[in-house]
């Protein structure tokens, strides 16, 4: 400051002239003495005033004027001295101000005796008169020197107070500049973080910061300059001024030019004359035909990294920058990076936002598919599904549930459950799902139709990606067909566990009595009888079971066919059966002819057996069982026709079925495997022939198949 | 031992019902019905010291007959001995529920069968001789 103010001085731009002229003019008048003021270095601050004609009339002409000057060298020890100068006395009187002196003439102290060689030299040297220049002279008023000596301390305080008042005036001027340019340079920066959080537009925002830039800096160009990492170099980011284009096909390496110096040091630099500076890249200029001459140069950080450079150039109308001026393009670079990286920031996360819409997106028309797929995937179970929300509310039904229960999706969704499913079952398992969290089980018994169904039923909850109760789901399989097939087997296992028992009990009790008792021949002969029988029964009885397991494997039954006349082979079957049951009757029919057939002779004796036996044991009060033969030309008929139970209507076309047997309470106090008339079946139609039934429930049953003969 | 005791046996299947007679007519007067029908008839007919039922018998089957016999206030008395060729415990329980004295399961042997039959006659005594000894005192 203080440096500043000495050259400002030395420049005498600080000193109030006009100020100093009046005061001067004033005593010169007043007291009718010279005054003038001379720099250190010889040049005039302000000129002699002095009122005496001799001073007028050699200020009239210009080498009059050359007389009166006053040589520098001659004043360098001057502190207050008396000097001659053209045939005259005057006091001067010096004063330091801020290191530099002045020397101020103070009046005139006196004359010479003989100033006529002097005048006549004047005079010729100046072409001025003699006459006049020595009446003037003479004219000339001499202030004593006493006198002269106080006026000068006057005149030097009083040339101190202007001076100082002019320091101090030009300091105020100074600083209000300072301040208006300091507010200009606030208001620079203010716009710039307005600007900042106003558009997103990075070319647009830093023209603008950097346009502040030149207007308050007084610039005639700026550029930014961005690093680019891929091939640490620098390019323009932004540039402006005349040459614009032409500078933006421009790129420094790191290090190169004052930009490229700057953004590989880290430091702001001020470039007073570029072309002195040997950091400076001329190539930028040449290309161009711009002429650098002064630049101020800031790195651009953006946390703590340097991402580039800012630049100012060339001060409009020459000179140069200044230091202060580093500090403000330093505030306004932050303010450019901050835009920067807000911009990047944006970008990002505009870039950001695109993907994850998009994935979202993608991920919603997935979902959106995921669940068209799985709603027609339960839409078209076989299972009936009902889903409820946390509340109980359904919110899901599937067209099977929408059956069980006689209800509609679209009468039901949003509806308490408990509103719509009427199965108590049902809703005390939804409500340990509820409460407990956990999935419940059990069997469920739905009317559907004219029959009662029963479902297998599933409750669970549906929890939240938190793992958070959501609600629940029911599912419910119809295991009707499993349960009655389950309940045929065992049903089957158990009656075959009789039937097999029920020839094995006579045969292990005469067989038991016959070794243990001391039993008479003839007892023997009929115990033995009765076991040969009972072992028959139950090698046929296994024998079925073997087909049974045979055809069930896919295995089949293998044929061992041969020509036998068909009424010997029925009138050997009737004397078998005719003694088998005491209570019925068989009557065999047969036509004259005798026919011979091509089969299975033990196969036909098991269909037979099979139809006769249960002839008896479905007629269990007894009655007549008529065995009948007839013949058309290509087939042999046989009818098995009993007087007992009969086959109720429904039953009709499953009893061939296989493990199928009559859900009748009579009946089913009647031992059977439910396996004899499907083997029948199976055996007739391996011989090309075919069986069917003619029943009423309690009319009795007419059995009736035929086979093909012989061609 | 005058008299020989009377059995009712009972049983569909006429081999069986033969073996049970074979079996129990050296020692006892065997009556033998075809169903559950009979065999109750039978019972109340001839009031016999026992009656072995067959289970599954059409018509009327052993546990109902068992169950017939022991509600009416004449036949209760008569123990009663089922006889199945199905040996589940269900079976079993619901033999004892009807009211059966024991049970026999199909095959049996005879010697086993007599045994079983003794030992209910031998039952039988016993409480009678508890109630006798129970009324002099």
């Amino acid at each position: 400051m203080e440096e500043n103010r000495t050259q400002q001085l030395d420049t005498a731009k600080v000193f109030n002239l006009r100020v100093w002229e009046g005061i001067q003019y004033k005593l010169s008048s007043v007291l009718g003495i010279a005054v003038k003021v001379i720099s250190e270095d010889g040049s005039v601050i302000t000129d002699e005033t002095n009122f005496s004609d001799f001073f007028r009339y050699l200020h009239a002409s210009e080498k009059g004027r050359q007389v009166l000057e006053i040589k520098p060298e001659e004043l360098k020890d001057a502190e207050k001295e008396v000097k001659v100068y053209a045939g005259l006395k005057y006091l001067f009187s010096s004063t330091y101000f801020y290191g530099k002196k002045f020397n101020i003439i103070v009046g005139v102290t006196g004359k010479s005796e003989k100033p006529q060689p002097l005048l006549s030299e004047i005079s010729e040297s100046t072409g001025l008169k003699y006459e006049e220049l020595l009446k003037a002279y003479e004219a000339i008023e001499v202030v004593p020197d006493e006198k002269i000596s106080k006026l000068s301390d006057l005149i030097v305080d009083l040339f101190n107070i202007v001076v100082e008042l002019s320091v101090q005036e030009h300091i105020t001027q100074s600083a209000n500049k300072a301040k208006e340019e300091e507010i200009a340079k606030m208001a620079a920066l203010m716009e710039a973080s307005v600007i900042i959080n106003s558009t997103r537009n990075l070319d647009q925002l830093l023209r603008i910061i950097m346009q502040s830039a030149e207007k308050v800096m007084q610039a005639e160009a700026s550029s930014v300059f961005l690093i680019d990492s891929s091939s640490n170099e620098l390019y323009f980011e932004m540039a402006t001024g005349p040459k614009e284009e032409e500078v933006k096909k421009l790129r420094l390496k790191m290090g190169e030019g004052i930009a490229g110096w700057v953004a590989y040091t880290g430091e702001s630099l001020l470039v007073p004359d570029a072309s002195q500076d040997p950091r400076f890249a001329k190539r930028v200029d040449e290309k161009t035909r711009f002429i650098t001459k002064s630049v101020i140069c800031v790195p651009l950080r953006v946390r703590n990294q340097i991402i580039g450079v800012v630049q100012v150039l060339n001060r409009i109308g020459g000179g140069t920058f200044n230091k202060s001026e580093i500090k403000f393009l330093e505030a306004l670079a932050s303010q450019a990076a901050i835009a920067i990286e807000n911009t990047n920031l944006y970008e990002h996360l505009e870039e950001r936002a695109e993907m994850l819409n998009k994935e979202l997106k993608d991920a919603m028309d997935k979902l959106g598919f995921e669940k068209m797929r799985i709603e027609s995937m339960i839409k078209s179970m076989d299972d009936a599904v009902v889903a409820a929300d946390r509340e109980g509310k359904i919110v899901m039904l599937n067209r099977v549930a929408e059956d069980i229960f006689g209800i509609t999706a679209a009468n039901s969704y949003g509806k308490p459950l408990a509103d719509v499913i009427k199965d108590r079952s049902i809703l005390e398992n939804y409500k340990v799902v509820t409460a407990l969290k956990s999935t419940a089980k059990n069997e469920v018994k739905i009317k559907r139709g004219n029959k009662e169904h029963i479902f297998a039923a599933v409750f669970a909850p549906i929890l939240d990606d938190r793992g958070e109760y959501a609600g629940g789901v029911g599912v419910l399989r119809d295991v009707t067909e499993i349960k009655e097939l389950d309940k045929m087997k065992s049903e089957f296992l158990n009656m075959v566990s009789h039937e097999l028992r029920t020839p094995l009990t006579p045969i292990q009790a005469y067989s038991e009595l016959m070794l243990v008792r001391n039993v008479s021949e003839e007892k023997v002969k009929k115990y033995a009888d009765i076991i040969n029988k009972e072992t028959q029964r139950l090698g046929s009885l296994i024998g079925d079971l073997l087909d049974l397991s045979r055809i069930e494997s896919g295995k089949g039954l293998s044929l061992a066919i041969e020509e036998f006349d068909f009424k010997s082979f029925l009138s050997s079957v009737y004397e078998t059966f005719r003694s088998a049951s005491a209570k019925h009757k068989i009557i065999l029919t047969m036509p004259d002819k005798s026919e011979k057939i091509k089969a299975d002779r033990n196969k036909m004796i098991q269909v037979m057996s099979n139809l006769l036996s249960n002839a008896i044991k479905y007629s269990p009060d007894g009655g007549n069982i008529y065995i009948t033969m007839t013949e058309n030309e290509d087939r042999v008929y046989v009818s098995v026709k009993d007087e007992g139970l009969g086959v109720a209507k429904g039953d009709l076309d499953k009893i061939f079925e296989k493990f199928y047997r009559v859900e009748n309470e009579k009946v089913k106090k009647i031992g059977g495997t439910g396996i004899g008339l499907p083997i029948v079946k199976y055996i007739l139609e391996l011989h090309n022939g075919d069986i069917e039934v003619i029943s009423e429930e309690g009319k009795g049953s007419e059995f009736k198949f035929y086979i093909p003969k012989v061609k | 031992m005058s008299e020989k005791k009377k059995i009712v046996i009972a049983d569909d299947e006429p081999f069986i019902l033969s073996a049970l007679q074979d079996t129990l007519s050296d020692e006892y007067a065997v009556f033998s019905a075809s169903n559950g029908k009979e065999a109750v008839a039978l019972v109340a007919k001839t009031m016999p010291d026992l009656a072995i039922l067959d289970v599954m018998m059409p018509e009327m089957d052993g546990l109902e007959a068992c169950k017939v016999l022991k509600k009416d206030s004449a036949t209760k008395g008569v123990p009663v001995i089922l006889l199945t060729a199905k040996g589940q415990i269900t079976d079993i329980e619901k033999g004892f529920k009807s009211g059966a004295d024991a049970y026999v399961v199909k095959p049996f042997s005879p010697a086993r069968l007599m045994e079983k039959v003794e030992e209910i006659f031998e039952k039988v005594q016993m409480r009678k001789k508890i109630i006798e000894d129970k009324k002099k005192s």
